[in-house]
């Protein structure tokens, strides 16, 4: 099935079109909640309720643009709605924790858990990597969709600025670049302090 | 080796950790289970979304906007009855004849 009979199929309803849709992406939606959310059930969660959506709003898909980057918006976007929602739920369970005497974990900790374990991360590197994902987990939104969709789903610059828009314009190669190279910098500074603390 | 440049090479080891990442995937049957979510969305829609179609919207409006003339109409019309009555009361006691009663 190419990509126009695809959407064809979709805006009938066909089960075999969604079929195709989601054996298609699946791998590439959960991988892509997976680092934002960084957690496989909420991943699962959040990347069933993306082909609901990719289903029901493809009537409103223009059909010219890219399909692919249309998707990748969809579930980005779903991502950060949970990720937000749920730390809005811990911060208002800290808050009530200060009334009561049993609370263990710190604040930081509960908001940034660091033992998030990705799969297709090299087992030797595991640890590290689990650091940086801790680190990924604390840049503001924008960067963190760059960084996750550039170096962990391996798209080019020139496919993110498909995915990624401003007020509904697609961004620019050079505002992509920009936000891969804050990210990079925030990594860096953000690591540097964790390492000194180390020591 | 200085501390400040061990620690730059932990952060490039760290940076570098997710080189040659592979994807994640979901658990299996996928499929299956986002399927069965599929129905379940369209299924709630359907039997709710009706209530929200265009149509139904502006005949409830309707309804209740009628319904809201209606009840004003009806305490206007007995507010002018019971002002007549009061009317009729007054002019009865001044006059010292029933109003009311048929004179023939």
């Amino acid at each position: 099935m190419d990509v126009p009979q695809l959407i064809t199929g979709l805006q009938r309803g066909d089960p075999g079109a969604f079929r195709y849709l989601v054996e298609t992406y699946q791998s590439r939606v959960y991988n892509t909640v997976l680092a934002i959310v960084r957690n496989p059930d909420e991943a699962e969660d959040v990347a069933q309720e993306v082909f609901v959506q990719v289903f029901e709003s493809i009537q409103s898909f223009g059909g010219d643009g890219k399909l692919t980057a249309w998707i990748y918006r969809i579930a980005t976007t779903k991502a950060l709605e949970a990720y937000r929602k749920r730390h809005a739920r811990k911060r208002w369970a800290f808050f009530t924790s200060l009334f009561t005497a049993d609370d263990e974990a710190g604040f930081d900790e509960r908001l940034h858990p660091v033992d998030f374990a990705h799969p297709g991360v090299k087992l030797e590197q595991q640890e590290r990597a689990a650091v940086l994902f801790g680190a990924i987990d604390r840049l503001p939104e924008n960067q963190k969709v760059a960084f996750t969709l550039h170096h962990i789903e391996g798209l080019s610059y020139q496919e993110i600025t498909d995915v990624m828009q401003l007020g509904g314009t697609p961004l620019s190669l050079s505002a992509v670049e920009s936000l891969l190279h804050r990210a990079k910098v925030n990594l860096r500074k953000r690591l540097t302090n964790y390492y000194r603390q180390d020591n | 080796m200085k501390p400040n440049q061990h620690i730059q090479d932990e952060v490039e080891k760290t940076i570098h950790s997710i080189e040659g990442i592979e994807r994640a995937e979901p658990t299996p049957f996928f499929l299956t289970r986002t399927q069965a979510r599929l129905a379940r969305h369209t299924t709630s829609q359907s039997l709710t979304g009706w209530v929200f179609r265009p149509a139904y919207v502006l005949a409830s409006l309707g309804l209740v906007l009628l319904l809201n003339l209606s009840a004003v109409a009806y305490a206007h019309q007995q507010v002018a009855q019971y002002e007549l009555d009061q009317e009729t009361v007054v002019l009865s006691a001044e006059w010292g004849n029933d109003l009311r009663a048929l004179d023939w």
